[in-house]
């Protein structure tokens, strides 16, 4: 199949799948059995009918489901995800706000556990069954083994409270200016701004929430690659491109991490999207202001505009993830492109 | 091997871009400025608004406390007088309709304008017209009108004793009309669709408080900085840092470590491992909040707990000094929050008597008890665990032979069933949105929380009703001592609720922070606060 | 390399499926270690009212908060609980409902991701359009409307798990028919004939299956953590219940009494690492490449 043929397949598919998710989100925010009215008036407004007409008018809650949805769609379609009921903000700038906080964590930790995870898998595979596979190994999977809040907890108390190798909870010290706000991201904010000291506090306040978040699919990767990696040794072309003599680590990473890479790519666009929504408890212990808590908040707060807006940027950032695997798919296994 | 040594070479890759990591991080505070004294507070933020007129949560009140005054306020620590602010004197008609105040005529807003008459009444009617959360406060005000420059009459619609204990809110905020109108604001009958003030007042403050509102960003902080035009004592902090940490877990090492000075929301247990730490110091006392267990009164939906005697037999059921044993604080004498005036102490209070709760149950019908569903909302709330207080009234209860099974609900969907009087078997807990004894009335029939438990005036003793009515209006203190008295006394014997505790409410800080106190209206002050030196 | 090499000659022998297995275990001492282990797991969840000094309910006050002596060996909870008991009853909860979610779930995604890979096409699209339907959706936010909706209990966490896992093991298991599909070995048996559901439960799903039980051991450890992860955000089990997740996440906030986190900690972590090596020892045995 033509490259340009299997994109425009793709893209095609992607808008049902985008659509679905507003017809999704839409219906579990508002399938959740508790009135938006209990969580954002005062015990004593309640009482008052007027107040609270006033707020269903406000909110469109007054309105049957359907004209709801169709109103929402029609408004999202120009790019208007509607205002917040807790925050009272326009959801896509709070998203702006809340979203490169997020991204930021997560690349940081996709950047950390990609290298780390297919190195330590390739290792695990290479000298299987010895020591330094289990060591590896057991290593890998610290993070999928402990409850991450608890990791995240005795992390921050070793190596911030108890060494005081790295700063802290927030993204920035509290009592340090955040720089100024250009992409939202402070990592590249605090460059553009030449602010080299702001630069080094926020990095060293993103390590423990980054590293943390990386031990997560940093272990799925170390498991899959050495999975994939074991498989692919074992294959016949393999045996052909040690028989032709090739030196054995040019025949583990020329013929054998390349083809073993598919399932690893799947895994981490699957990642990407577990830790954009997961990041939620390391982001409440690190006090970091994030999308994870912004979704959790509205959800507790039944503020619809907001789950809905969230549900969306997620699964939006999720399905663009995705879809470049799908094209990385394309590229590394030659197999597709002749279906 | 060729291998091998490739390997030891990516090997030496890693560990040298480990070693940038580490570099790259340590530990290094940059303050703003080094002459600047900041206060740093570690607290899981609940603001909804900083605009007066809409604002109604925990962090609202710390944030508006430092930035606008109200007329009248309470002292620094309690609620048990009413203080002059900027007003400096009042007067009361007779039949307690007509309130009229002197205003001081040498205060500022922080822009410069002085304010007057006209701008009270703006505050007062844009927080009544924008029908916002705290507009409950404005219900029973008919009028307020601007005699001249700095004399201001409020007309109610009834007598109500607490009226002063109302305006001390934060929500009665004096706010610069001016500079409210010039950001789009209005005090007008449609303040509601037409007011657009609130993005302005949720990043500047338009008040007379020692504070001026630098900046809100929802969930990261809240910045405060002195206004050095300030009318009364100048506070010790240049600026005020509000740092959202949700988790008190995390609090309690930012506090240990010191980037923060102080930590509202630990956990009693929290803040008592840190007792003999002399770095850390610490505030305990008891909460304004009190927490009881809801029978409904309707058979149909309380069931079992219907039964006057079974609700009289379950007060006695209740292990009262574990709960103290759990979060400190006090077992309230009633539903009236221990603290205002005239309320139960814990020598009124009820003391627990397994026999007496079995022989009731006996003379109820149920000797060998009977099974219930307890419902409650999995919530912390000030450190307290409702969850855990709910598994200690199931092992309690379970004592005089009820079975209760746990129903913790996500709060908004329990708070549903709550409100709307869905509940049968409940656990709540309640702080009093005015600190006045006719709080307590909430509780009785034709009050919010009695609606809540079905118990309504219809089927309530003419005796209770009678009280109620004189309670409502009595503005005598000996009198009113004594209609409470007969309240709680009435609330111990019958009704469909059990008080079982008022926890302490604990705040930690570093131990060179000086003059913190707890107080049950805004939480904190901080312009009271300073640093030894 | 070795091992590879020994294993690949035993393909030449083709010894009994179980003497195989039992000739693999016996080289492999970290599996049995993890089998151990989790033998040891069953036979407390089986014995635990036997062996268990407290009854996990029973309240006291008195010893609230207490660390580890010779009367408690794990100390004592928030209610003077004992943990030592709570532990050992905990396994009674843990381990039966991340079977159950990860059998369900495993069974509904693979069936999908199955039939959406070999069919291909429109069916493809399809099917996977509607698993990442459940994909993209946020895990919080599809994990609070089952709990509000439902209310939280064990039964509903792990419906939640198996609503917010199976999309994996359909991911997983059309990629690998994507892949394997289009094997010589596969085109062979199609050309002599065979019908669509002889190759794909015959010579597909069998060659499929090893990404899909790799990622069942290491997916069950997940499940266990994101209990553990739920509880931490109030959707967790019944308060009274001893499962770890719910005890580790009320330990958070008595950071400074270690034991009310660590030794629920320990037995999830010993747990999920014993599965992990039994998944890995499992997979290579089971991979028909590497023999």
């Amino acid at each position: 199949m033509a490259f340009q043929l299997y994109l425009l397949r793709r893209i095609m598919f992607t808008i049902p799948l985008l659509l679905g998710i507003t017809v999704a989100a839409f219906f579990i925010a508002n399938a959740i059995p508790a009135d938006p009215i209990n969580a954002n008036l005062p015990q004593n407004a309640l009482n008052n009918e007027e107040m609270v007409a006033a707020f269903r008018a406000k909110w469109g809650l007054d309105k049957p489901l359907h004209e709801q949805y169709v109103t929402y769609l029609g408004n999202l379609l120009q790019g208007d995800m509607g205002t917040s009921i807790k925050t009272r903000q326009p959801i896509a700038e709070d998203i702006r706000k809340f979203l490169p906080a997020t991204i930021e964590l997560a690349v940081t930790a996709i950047l950390i556990s990609v290298p780390l995870g297919i190195f330590l898998g390739a290792i695990s595979a290479i000298w299987r069954n010895k020591i330094i596979d289990y060591v590896v190994r057991t290593f890998a999977l610290v993070g999928v083994s402990f409850p991450v809040y608890l990791l995240a907890l005795i992390a921050l108390s070793l190596f911030h409270a108890r060494w005081g190798l790295v700063a802290g909870p927030g993204r920035i010290d509290f009592a340090m200016e955040p720089p100024p706000d250009v992409t939202g991201f402070f990592t590249i904010d605090s460059i553009l701004a030449g602010d080299w000291s702001t630069l080094r506090n926020v990095v060293s306040h993103m390590l423990l929430p980054s590293i943390v978040l990386a031990s997560y699919p940093l272990g799925i990767i170390a498991r899959v690659t050495r999975s994939s990696l074991l498989e692919v040794l074992a294959q016949d072309y393999m045996r052909t491109a040690r028989a032709k003599g090739l030196p054995e680590f040019a025949v583990i990473f020329r013929h054998g991490l390349s083809n073993a890479l598919i399932p690893v790519i799947t895994i981490i666009g699957l990642s990407f999207g577990n830790l954009l929504a997961g990041s939620i408890l390391i982001e409440s212990i690190y006090a970091w202001p994030g999308l994870g808590r912004y979704a959790f908040r509205a959800s507790t707060s039944q503020d619809f505009p907001a789950i809905m807006g969230v549900s969306l940027v997620i699964a939006f950032i999720y399905v663009g993830v995705n879809f470049l695997v799908d094209i990385l798919y394309y590229f590394f296994d030659p197999r597709i492109r002749e279906t | 091997m060729n291998n091998k040594q490739q390997f030891t070479r990516f090997f030496s890759l890693m560990i040298i871009l480990l070693m940038t990591i580490v570099l790259f991080g340590g530990t290094h505070t940059n303050v703003i400025a080094q002459d600047e004294r900041v206060l740093v507070i570690g607290h899981a933020e609940s603001t909804d608004s900083l605009d007066p007129a809409r604002g109604y949560t925990q962090t609202t009140g710390i944030v508006n406390r430092a930035t606008y005054s109200t007329l009248v306020t309470f002292p620094d620590e309690d609620a048990s007088r009413i203080d002059p602010m900027l007003a400096t004197d009042w007067e009361i008609s007779a039949d307690g309709l007509v309130y009229t105040f002197n205003l001081r005529d040498d205060v500022a807003f922080t822009n410069g304008d002085s304010i007057s008459a006209d701008d009270v009444v703006f505050s007062v009617q844009r927080l009544k017209n924008v029908t916002g959360n705290p507009a409950f406060l404005a219900d029973n005000i008919a009028s307020v009108e601007a005699i001249d420059d700095f004399t201001v009459q409020f007309t109610l619609n009834t007598a109500r004793p607490s009226f002063l204990a109302e305006l001390t809110n934060y929500a009665f905020s004096i706010t610069n009309a001016d500079q409210i109108r010039e950001n789009g604001g209005t005090d007008a009958e449609d303040a509601a669709e037409t007011d657009e003030a609130e993005a302005f007042l949720n990043n500047n403050s338009a008040g007379t408080g020692p504070y001026i509102l630098e900046r809100w960003e929802p969930q990261v902080e809240t910045v405060l900085v002195r206004n050095p035009d300030y009318w009364g004592e100048a506070p010790y902090f240049d600026r005020v840092i509000i740092a959202n940490i949700p988790e008190a877990a995390t609090q309690k090492i930012a506090l240990e470590s010191g980037e923060i000075d102080m930590a509202l929301d630990l956990t009693g247990d929290q803040v008592m491992s840190m007792a003999n730490d002399p770095s850390i110091g610490i505030f305990r006392g008891p909460s304004q909040y009190t927490h009881f267990l809801l029978m409904n009164q309707d058979p149909e939906i309380g069931g079992v707990v219907s039964d006057p005697t079974v609700q009289l037999a379950i007060r006695y059921a209740l292990d009262y000094e574990g709960y103290k044993i759990l979060w400190g604080g006090v077992t309230p004498g009633s539903n009236m929050a221990f603290g205002l005036a005239g309320s139960y102490g814990e020598d009124q209070a009820f003391s627990r008597d397994l026999d007496r709760a079995r022989e009731l149950l006996a003379e109820a019908g149920y000797p060998d008890g009977f099974e219930i569903t307890l419902s409650y909302p999995d919530f912390t709330w000030q450190g307290v665990n409702m969850n855990t207080n709910a598994q200690k009234i199931q092992s309690d209860l379970a004592e005089v032979g009820i079975d209760v099974s746990l129903n913790p609900g996500e709060l908004q969907v329990s708070l549903e069933e709550y409100r709307n009087g869905q509940q049968g078997f409940g656990y709540w807990f309640w702080g009093p949105d005015i600190l006045d004894p006719l709080d307590l009335l909430s509780f009785l029939p034709g009050g919010i929380v009695g609606d809540r438990a079905n118990w309504s005036p219809e089927t309530a003793d003419q005796e209770l009703l009678d009280l109620i009515a004189m309670a409502e209006i009595e503005t005598d203190s000996e009198v009113r001592l004594d209609l409470f008295a007969q309240l709680q006394d009435y609330l111990q014997q019958s009704g469909p609720f059990a008080p079982f505790n008022q926890p302490d409410v604990q705040t930690a800080y570093r131990a060179d922070i000086q003059g913190y106190v707890f107080h049950p209206q805004w939480t904190m002050d901080v312009s009271i606060l300073s640093r030894a030196e | 390399m070795t091992s590879y090499t020994t294993s690949s000659i035993q393909g030449y022998e083709k010894p009994k499926r179980l003497q195989r297995l039992f000739l693999e275990l016996r080289r492999n001492p970290i599996v049995i270690a993890g089998l151990i282990v989790v033998l040891v797991w069953l036979i407390i969840a089986l014995l635990a009212p036997y062996i268990a000094p407290f009854e996990p309910l029973k309240q006291d006050l008195l010893v609230r908060l207490q660390s580890p002596d010779s009367e408690h060996y794990f100390g004592t909870d928030e209610l003077g609980r004992d943990i030592f008991s709570r532990v050992l009853y905990g396994s009674r909860i843990t381990i039966p409902a991340a079977f159950m979610a990860i059998m369900t779930a495993s069974l509904v995604g693979s069936s999908v991701g199955a039939l959406a890979g070999y069919m291909g096409g429109i069916p493809d699209e399809i099917l996977m359009r509607f698993t990442e339907l459940f994909m993209a959706f946020p895990i919080i936010i599809l994990a609070m409307a089952i709990a509000a909706a439902l209310g939280p209990s064990v039964r509903n966490l792990v419906l939640t798990l198996v609503v917010v896992t199976w999309p994996n093991y359909a991911r997983i298991m059309r990629g690998s028919v994507l892949e394997i599909k289009n094997r010589e070995y596969v085109k062979a048996v199609r050309s002599i004939g065979a019908p669509h559901w002889y190759i794909l439960l015959h010579t597909i799903i069998p060659n499929a299956l090893a990404p899909i039980i790799v990622y069942m051991t290491l997916d069950i450890g997940i499940v266990i953590i994101t209990f553990a992860g739920l509880s931490f955000l109030g959707l967790g089990p019944e308060p009274t219940s001893p499962e770890w997740g719910r005890m580790v996440s009320i330990g958070i906030d008595f950071f400074d009494q270690w034991w009310m986190w660590l030794f629920p900690g320990l037995a999830i972590a010993s747990l999920v690492l014993a599965l992990n090596f039994i998944g890995d020892g499992l997979r290579d045995i089971i991979d028909p490449h590497l023999r």
